[in-house]
């Protein structure tokens, strides 16, 4: 009982504990809503999960981590569809960026783009669509952001420009045209790179797109 | 091995004596630790106790008997529990809140504020993710915890003590774990085992255990 107290004091001391205090208590209040109604299932393994959405946001929009730990939460939010070799890719780069948002400065016309970095077509769709979806962690960044996704459309299909710029249209639309986007089909492939089959879109999980050689 | 610092625990097994406790840590506690006992914890199960450990006196474990009280009269507004629970001004601070906070407030109506609440487990993952760390795909559970620190922190929790803790736990298994033969009655046979006290409070078997005041 009483190591509670010393691991409080040793994993978050005091000065940590306030400025982290929103976030805490954010997740904390998630998890209390849960535990007064009828859906939370003691003993369920699902309990064991953090990289649930609501708990994510929760953490994403009230912490206030460092550089690379606010980079890593974003990848993280994106771990499902991402592939390795970007990652992988990503991971090397990340001293190098601060924010997600800094690392897709890359669209925006530093003479790079996420291809330069590995990116496959199903990866840019998945950034992409990360962004599209949560809006309150991109602000006014998610428009430019959104624009430069479309000028790199030479790796995008005629459907996944066309959902962007329904986002771009509907401003508000936020997270729900893009699972219906990207139900369906495994999508056009990265023209041009061969063997590697597209993007479904999906926003959850499944959209590594299918074999479309 | 050595021996685990002595810790005073205080067995709370009558309406009369909850109430003088309450009023104690009402008046003068501003962090308490809280753990509870019982059988399937959550809104389907039994509560056998609740042990508090005041941050000001964080070698005194106070062992609230809820068997021996009666949830109802245990958590009555007249014996300062409900009321110690539910405080805004207190600081409750608990290893995830999940499966307490259901059995608390379907059990007995106890509805702790979030916003007095500190749930340990969710501040592991802040000390993750500002360590730069990715957001780890499970929450971590408080043996892997404790072991973190005893391992990374010897001066917090040292390693032998952590190694005594382990054995408790493991001992202590046999008796309540079915999966082990045991069975999570025992948490509602009186007198407790010394051994399961000991588990609950980390205390150790040969200390006394005083009379109440």
């Amino acid at each position: 009982m009483r190591l509670f107290h010393r691991i409080l004091d040793t994993l978050l001391p005091g000065q940590q504990q306030r400025a982290h205090r929103a976030a805490l208590v954010a997740a904390v209040d998630r998890r209390v809503r849960l535990a007064h109604s009828s859906e939370y299932v003691p003993g369920d393994p699902v309990n064991r999960l953090v990289n649930d959405d609501a708990f994510l946001r929760d953490i994403h929009r009230n912490l206030d981590p460092t550089p690379k730990a606010r980079l890593a939460l974003d990848f993280a939010a994106l771990d499902h569809a991402l592939t390795k070799p970007f990652k992988n890719r990503i991971k090397e780069k990340m001293t190098g960026f601060r924010t997600l948002i800094e690392a897709l400065d890359v669209y925006k016309g530093r003479g790079r783009t996420l291809a330069d970095l590995g990116a496959t077509a199903a990866d840019l769709w998945a950034v992409t669509e990360y962004v599209a979806k949560t809006p309150q962690h991109f602000g006014p960044n998610r428009e430019p952001l959104l624009k430069a996704a479309i000028t790199s459309s030479h790796l995008l299909s005629v459907e996944q420009i066309g959902v962007i710029q329904t986002y771009l249209d509907n401003p508000d639309q936020g997270r729900g045209g893009g699972q219906q986007a990207g139900r369906g089909r495994g999508g056009h492939g990265g023209r041009g790179r061969g063997g590697r089959g597209g993007h479904g879109g999906n926003g959850q999980r499944g959209g590594r797109g299918g074999n479309n050689q | 091995m050595s021996v685990p610092p002595v810790v005073t625990v205080l067995i709370v097994d009558t309406a009369a004596k909850l109430r003088d406790t309450t009023t104690v840590l009402l008046s003068s506690a501003t962090v308490i630790a809280v753990d509870i006992e019982g059988r399937q914890l959550g809104r389907d199960g039994e509560i056998a106790t609740v042990q508090l450990c005041a941050s000001t006196s964080p070698d005194v474990v106070h062992v609230v008997d809820i068997a021996a009280i009666g949830g109802d009269v245990a958590f009555n507004a007249q014996n300062g529990l409900k009321t110690l629970l539910e405080s805004p001004h207190v600081t409750k601070l608990f290893f995830d809140v999940r499966a307490d906070c259901n059995a608390l407030f379907f059990l007995h109506r106890v509805a702790i504020p979030s916003a007095s609440l500190v749930d340990l487990q969710l501040v592991h993952v802040v000390f993750h993710m500002g360590s730069g760390n990715e957001l780890p795909p499970f929450v971590t559970s408080l043996g892997k915890v404790l072991e973190y620190v005893s391992r990374t922190m010897p001066a917090v929790l040292d390693p032998a003590e952590h190694a005594h803790m382990v054995e408790i736990k493991e001992q202590t298994k046999a008796f309540f774990d079915p999966k082990q033969g045991g069975s999570y009655a025992v948490w509602f046979q009186r007198p407790l085992d010394p051994l399961l006290l000991e588990y609950m409070t980390e205390s150790d078997r040969r200390a006394t255990i005083p009379p109440h005041p």
